[in-house]
C-alpha cells in the first residue's frame, strides 16, 4: 500500500494512503478527540468535536472524515480548536438531560478520577452509565462548568416499549450511531431522524413507540450509544426485592462466561483478574441461592437443536433455517413471512435455563414453579426481550424472571458493595446428574459465536449425507441469506442465523 | 445610466412560455443543433473559454470546469441536474426565467448533457413554484414530441419546502428519495453525485445562459461586463426601493445603478441605510460602497458576496437588529439538524438577537454574539452554517450604535452615508 507524509502537530507522520487525518494523528499517538465517530462506522462528521486546523483551509475541518493529504500541514490543539470543541459541548450539554448537569463528575475539576461506587449512593441522576459516559468524559476534559447559554432542554417521554431497549430521548447527542447500525449493519430499518434544527430528534421509524417499529431488539444500539441515551431495561431493584423479600422463592442464577470482559471493564478491572467463580460467592451474599454454570442448560439446548434440525431435514427439502435467536426469528416473521415454515426454532442457553429450572429441577427439589426466580446474567441483551415473549413460559409463568447485563451486575455490586476483588471463589451448583454432550455432527454448527460477522461456510455430515451448511452473524448478512433464499439462490441445506 | 441587457432574460415577455413553437421562431434550439453536431471536448472548451461562464447560483464556480470533470470522469451512467431550488430570502431571478422561457433552461440541460455525455436529468424545483413546475413539464413534453431531446429523458421533480436543498449535494440526497442534508465533500458530485454517478449541478440561471454561449460563441461573452466575471446577471429587488423589481445586467454595472437606476432608490424620502446584496446569507453593504461593479470578485474585494444577486434595500428608519431578527429566525428554522454547531447555534442566535431587539440585550449578550458567529463560521458542517451568521457580523461591524441604541432602549438609531 502506498503511503502519504503529512505533519500533524509538526510531527512528520507517514500514513497508508486514504487514512482520515484521525487515522494518522493516532499512528503517531496523537489522541483527537471524538463523539460521533465510531470505529467500523461511515464517517458523520455532524458533532464536530474532533475539527482541526488544515493549513490553508478557512474553516476547520472534522479530523473523522477528511482524508489525510501529501504534504499537509494539520494543527490539532490549538487554542481556536479547542475554544471550538468547548463550544460545540456547551451547546450539546445546554439542550441535554437536566439530571446530567447535577453530574459531581461534572463541571468539578480536580475529581474526575470518581469512584463509580459514590453512583451507587448519589441520586442526583437516574442514568445507568455511572460514569461510563463519552460526553461526560469530554465535559471533563474540556472543563465545562456551567453553560454559557443557558439551558434549554424540554423533558421528553421515555420509550420503555419494548420492555428491552429504552430509549431515553433526553440524553441523545443526535451522533447518529444508532441509526447508522441500524440501518447499515442490521439493516433493520428502525431508526431515523425527524424535525430539523434545533427540534430535529433521533426517532423510531415513523416516529412511532420502537415497539411499532421495525425494531427486533437486536441491541446493537446500545453498544454503540455514547450516552445513555439507549440502554437495556434495568431489572436491578426488581431482582434485589425479589432475592431479599420475598421469601417463599428461591432463587437461581446461570453465569454466561461471556460477561467476563464487558464486567472487567466495566469494574476497572483487567479482564484476566476477573474470577467468575468470584461473583457466585457474590451472588450467593445478595440471596441468591442456587448458582448455576452455562454449560449443561447450553448442551440441552444443543441437544434440542440437533434433533429437531435432524428429523426436519428428513420429512422436508429445500434449506433449513436454524435460529435460536430471538432477533433473527423476528427479523424473518416481520420481514420474511413465506419463510417461517423452514424456520427451525430451538431454545437459547437462557430459555434452556429457565425451562430445566421450572421444570425438572423444581419437581426434584420439591417446589412450584411460580416460587422460582430464574436469573441468567449474560452479555447478550436480546434474552431480555426474549424472556418477556408470551411463549416462553415453564409451568404457567415465565421460564426466565430477570436477565441482567454486566451493567447491571457491574451496578447491582457497587449498590450492595460487593467487591469482587476481595471474595473468595464460589463453587457452581450442579444443575443435572449426566451432561447432555452436544451433537457431534451439529457440533461446529451451534457453536456459539466467536465474534466474527458475516457467513462461515461448512459441512455437515448427517445420515451419512454431506450437507452444505452455513452460519450467519449480523442481521445484514441474515437479510442477505434469506433474500438469496427466497429466490432459490441459495447454495446451503441449512442456515443457522444469529443477531 | 443602467443599460439592461437581456441574454438569459432574452426571450422574456416576448413569447409564450406554454409555446414551443413561439421559442424557436425566436431562434431557440438552434445551439443544441450546433452543440449536437459539435465535438463534446471542443463544446465544453467553448464554455470554458467563454470567460469562464461561472455559476450564477452563488458559488461561482467555473461552469465549463464542471463540466470537463464530469465528461471526463468514467461510469456508464451520468447525471445532469438543474437547481431550480430557488430559496434564497429576496431571490425571484429564477422563477422569471422559468415562468418566462422554460424552454431556454431545458435546452441548456440538453446541451449540458450533450456534452458531458449523459443521457438522464432532473429539474430540481421549488416546490412553491407551481407555475414554473408545470411549464417546465410542459416544456419537457414538447421538446420530446418534437423529438428534440435526442434520447435524454428530462424530469421535473418538486422540492419540499427546504432551504438547504439548495446545497447541491443535499439536492442529490432528496432527490435520491432521502432526507436533504448535506453529504461529505469530496467527493464532489462530478465525481459521484446522484446514485453515486458523475453529475453536473447547475443554477437555472446558469443553464439558461448557454444557448447564447454555443451560439455566439466565446468571444461574445467574454466581451460583455467585467473580466473575471463576464456576461449579464439578473438582480432581484427588495425591501425599501422604489421599485421593487428584477432586470439583467452586464456584470460591471455598479451596486448605485443598480439601487438607483434600476430600483429608482429609496422612497419617501427616507435615506439609505445598508443593502445587503445576494440574500440572507451574505453581508450588508453601506451607501458608501456602491460605486462598486457587482460583480462576483469586485464584491469579494468589498467582503462582500455576489450570490444569488437578490438585492435587499434598508433605508433609514430601520433599527439593523430589528432586520436580523427575520433573517436569524429563517435559518433556525432552515437548519437541517444535522450537525451541533449550525443545529444549536441557529436557534440560540436567533434568540439571542431577538433578546436584543426587544429590549432585553446586555454586553454579555452581544459578547455571545460575537463568540457564535465566530464559532459557526469556523465549525459547521456545510455552508448553511458557515454563513448563517454573516449577516449577523457585518451589521455589527458597520452599525454597532444600533446595537448599543437597542441596549440603551432607544429607537432607531441613525447612520447613514450616501
Amino acid at each position: 500500500m502506498s503511503k502519504i507524509s503529512l505533519t500533524i502537530d509538526d510531527i512528520n507522520i507517514s500514513a497508508p494512503r486514504g487514512s482520515t487525518i484521525l487515522e494518522a494523528a493516532s499512528l503517531a499517538g496523537i489522541r483527537i478527540p471524538t463523539l460521533c465517530h465510531l470505529k467500523g462506522q461511515n464517517a458523520k462528521a455532524n458533532c464536530r468535536i474532533c475539527v482541526v486546523h488544515v493549513k490553508g483551509m478557512a474553516t476547520l475541518q472534522p479530523a473523522c472524515a477528511t482524508k489525510a493529504a501529501e504534504g499537509m500541514t494539520v494543527l490539532t490543539n490549538t487554542d481556536a480548536i479547542r475554544e471550538s470543541r468547548k463550544m460545540s459541548l456547551e451547546l450539546i450539554l445546554s439542550s441535554h438531560s437536566w439530571d446530567c448537569h447535577h453530574c459531581l463528575r461534572i463541571g468539578n475539576y480536580g475529581i474526575e478520577e470518581l469512584d463509580k461506587e459514590l453512583c451507587s449512593f448519589c441520586f442526583f441522576c437516574d442514568c445507568v452509565k455511572d460514569g461510563d459516559c463519552e460526553l461526560q468524559a469530554l465535559a471533563e476534559e474540556y472543563d465545562i462548568r456551567q453553560l454559557f447559554f443557558g439551558w434549554c432542554g424540554e423533558p421528553l417521554p421515555l420509550d420503555d416499549s419494548t420492555g428491552s431497549v429504552v430509549r431515553n430521548p433526553n440524553k441523545c447527542v443526535k451522533c447518529r450511531r444508532c441509526i447508522e447500525v441500524c440501518t447499515n449493519e442490521q439493516t433493520v430499518y428502525a431508526l431515523g431522524v425527524e424535525h430539523r434544527g434545533s427540534r430535529l430528534q433521533v426517532v423510531p421509524a415513523l416516529g412511532k413507540s420502537l415497539v411499532d417499529s421495525p425494531c427486533v431488539k437486536c441491541g446493537k444500539c446500545i453498544d454503540v450509544c455514547p450516552t445513555g441515551a439507549i440502554y437495556a431495561k434495568e431489572q436491578i431493584d426488581e431482582m434485589l426485592y425479589t432475592v431479599r423479600l420475598e421469601n417463599e422463592k428461591r432463587t437461581v442464577a446461570q453465569i454466561s462466561p461471556g460477561i467476563r470482559g464487558e464486567l472487567a471493564r466495566l469494574l476497572d478491572m483487567d479482564e484476566r483478574d476477573l474470577d467468575l467463580k468470584r461473583l457466585i460467592s457474590g451472588l450467593r451474599k445478595i440471596g441468591v441461592e442456587t448458582v448455576v454454570s452455562e454449560e449443561y442448560a447450553a448442551g440441552a439446548a444443543d441437544a434440542e437443536a440437533a434433533e429437531k434440525l435432524g428429523k426436519t431435514l428428513r420429512e422436508k427439502a429445500g434449506t433449513v433455517i436454524l435460529s435460536n435467536s430471538a432477533p433473527a426469528i423476528e427479523l424473518i416473521n416481520k420481514e420474511f413471512p413465506a419463510m417461517e415454515k423452514s424456520l427451525v426454532t430451538y431454545p437459547s442457553a437462557e430459555q434452556k435455563f429457565g425451562q430445566l429450572a421450572k421444570g425438572e429441577w423444581a419437581k426434584r427439589a420439591g417446589v412450584r414453579a411460580e416460587n422460582i426466580c430464574a436469573v441468567t446474567l449474560s452479555a447478550n441483551v436480546t434474552y431480555k426481550a426474549e424472556a418477556l415473549q408470551p411463549e416462553m413460559r415453564t409451568g404457567g409463568v415465565p421460564s426466565v424472571d430477570f436477565v441482567l447485563t454486566p451493567q447491571e451486575i457491574a451496578r447491582m455490586l457497587n449498590k450492595t458493595a460487593v467487591n469482587l476483588r476481595k471474595l473468595p471463589q464460589g463453587k457452581y451448583d450442579l444443575f443435572g446428574e449426566a451432561r447432555i454432550p452436544s451433537s457431534e455432527a451439529c457440533g461446529a454448527l451451534l457453536a456459539s459465536p466467536d465474534g466474527t460477522e458475516g457467513l462461515t461456510e461448512l459441512e455437515l455430515h448427517m445420515d451419512g449425507k454431506a450437507l452444505k451448511a452455513a452460519v450467519v452473524r449480523g442481521l445484514g448478512g441474515v437479510r442477505r441469506v434469506m433474500e438469496e433464499i427466497q429466490s432459490g439462490a441459495s447454495p446451503y441445506q441449512v442456515v443457522r442465523i444469529c443477531s | 445610466m443602467v443599460q439592461e441587457m437581456r441574454i438569459t432574460l432574452q426571450n422574456v415577455g416576448k413569447i409564450d412560455p406554454r409555446s414551443i413553437d413561439d421559442y424557436m421562431q425566436a431562434g431557440g434550439y438552434q445551439a443544441l443543433e450546433k452543440a449536437r453536431t459539435a465535438d463534446p471536448m471542443e463544446l465544453i472548451t467553448e464554455v470554458e473559454r467563454s470567460g469562464k461562464l461561472r455559476g450564477r447560483g452563488g458559488a461561482g464556480f467555473n461552469t465549463g470546469l464542471k463540466w470537463r470533470g464530469a465528461a471526463q470522469a468514467k461510469a456508464e451512467r451520468k447525471y445532469v441536474i438543474c437547481n431550480a431550488d430557488e430559496g434564497e430570502p429576496g431571490t425571484y431571478k429564477d422563477r422569471i426565467i422559468m415562468e418566462g422561457d422554460p424552454h431556454i433552461v431545458i435546452e441548456g440541460m440538453l446541451i449540458c448533457a450533450c456534452a458531458v455525455g449523459a443521457a438522464e436529468g432532473y429539474i430540481y424545483c421549488r416546490g412553491e413554484y407551481q407555475k414554473a413546475n408545470e411549464l417546465l413539464k410542459n416544456a419537457i413534453r414538447q421538446a420530446e414530441e418534437k423529438g428534440l431531446n435526442g434520447g435524454v429523458r428530462l424530469q421535473v421533480v418538486s422540492g419540499a419546502g427546504s432551504y438547504v436543498c439548495g446545497e447541491e449535494t443535499a439536492l442529490i440526497e432528496s432527490l435520491e428519495g432521502k432526507r436533504g442534508e448535506p453529504r461529505l465533500k469530496p467527493p464532489y458530485p462530478t465525481v459521484e453525485g446522484y446514485q453515486g454517478k458523475p453529475t453536473v449541478v447547475n443554477n437555472v440561471e446558469t443553464f439558461a445562459a448557454i444557448p447564447s454561449i454555443v451560439e455566439k460563441g466565446a468571444e461574445w461573452f467574454q466581451s460583455i461586463g467585467a473580466k473575471k466575471y463576464p456576461g449579464t446577471k439578473i438582480f432581484t429587488l427588495s425591501g425599501d426601493v422604489v421599485n421593487r423589481t428584477w432586470e439583467e445586467v452586464p456584470t460591471d454595472t455598479t451596486l448605485r445603478d443598480i439601487v438607483y437606476g434600476i430600483g429608482g432608490g429609496v422612497p419617501g424620502g427616507r435615506r439609505l441605510k445598508a443593502v445587503q446584496v445576494g440574500g440572507s446569507s451574505c453581508r450588508f453593504i453601506t451607501g458608501g460602497m456602491l460605486d462598486s461593479a457587482a460583480d462576483f470578485d469586485s464584491m469579494a474585494r468589498l467582503g462582500a458576496s455576489l450570490g444569488s444577486g437578490s438585492v435587499l434595500v434598508v433605508d433609514d428608519s430601520h433599527n439593523i437588529v430589528d432586520v436580523l431578527v427575520p433573517i436569524t429566525d429563517f435559518f433556525a428554522h432552515e437548519s437541517c439538524g444535522k450537525c451541533v454547531p449550525c443545529r444549536e447555534g441557529t436557534m440560540r442566535m436567533a434568540g439571542l438577537i431577538r433578546d436584543i431587539a426587544e429590549g432585553r440585550g446586555d454586553e454579555e449578550k452581544l459578547a455571545m454574539i460575537r463568540m457564535l458567529s465566530g464559532y459557526m463560521q469556523s465549525s459547521c458542517f456545510c455552508p448553511l452554517g458557515q454563513s448563517a451568521t454573516t449577516a449577523v457580523a457585518s451589521a455589527m461591524e458597520y452599525f454597532p450604535e444600533d446595537f448599543e441604541g437597542k441596549l440603551q432602549r432607544k429607537e432607531a438609531a441613525v447612520h447613514v452615508e450616501d
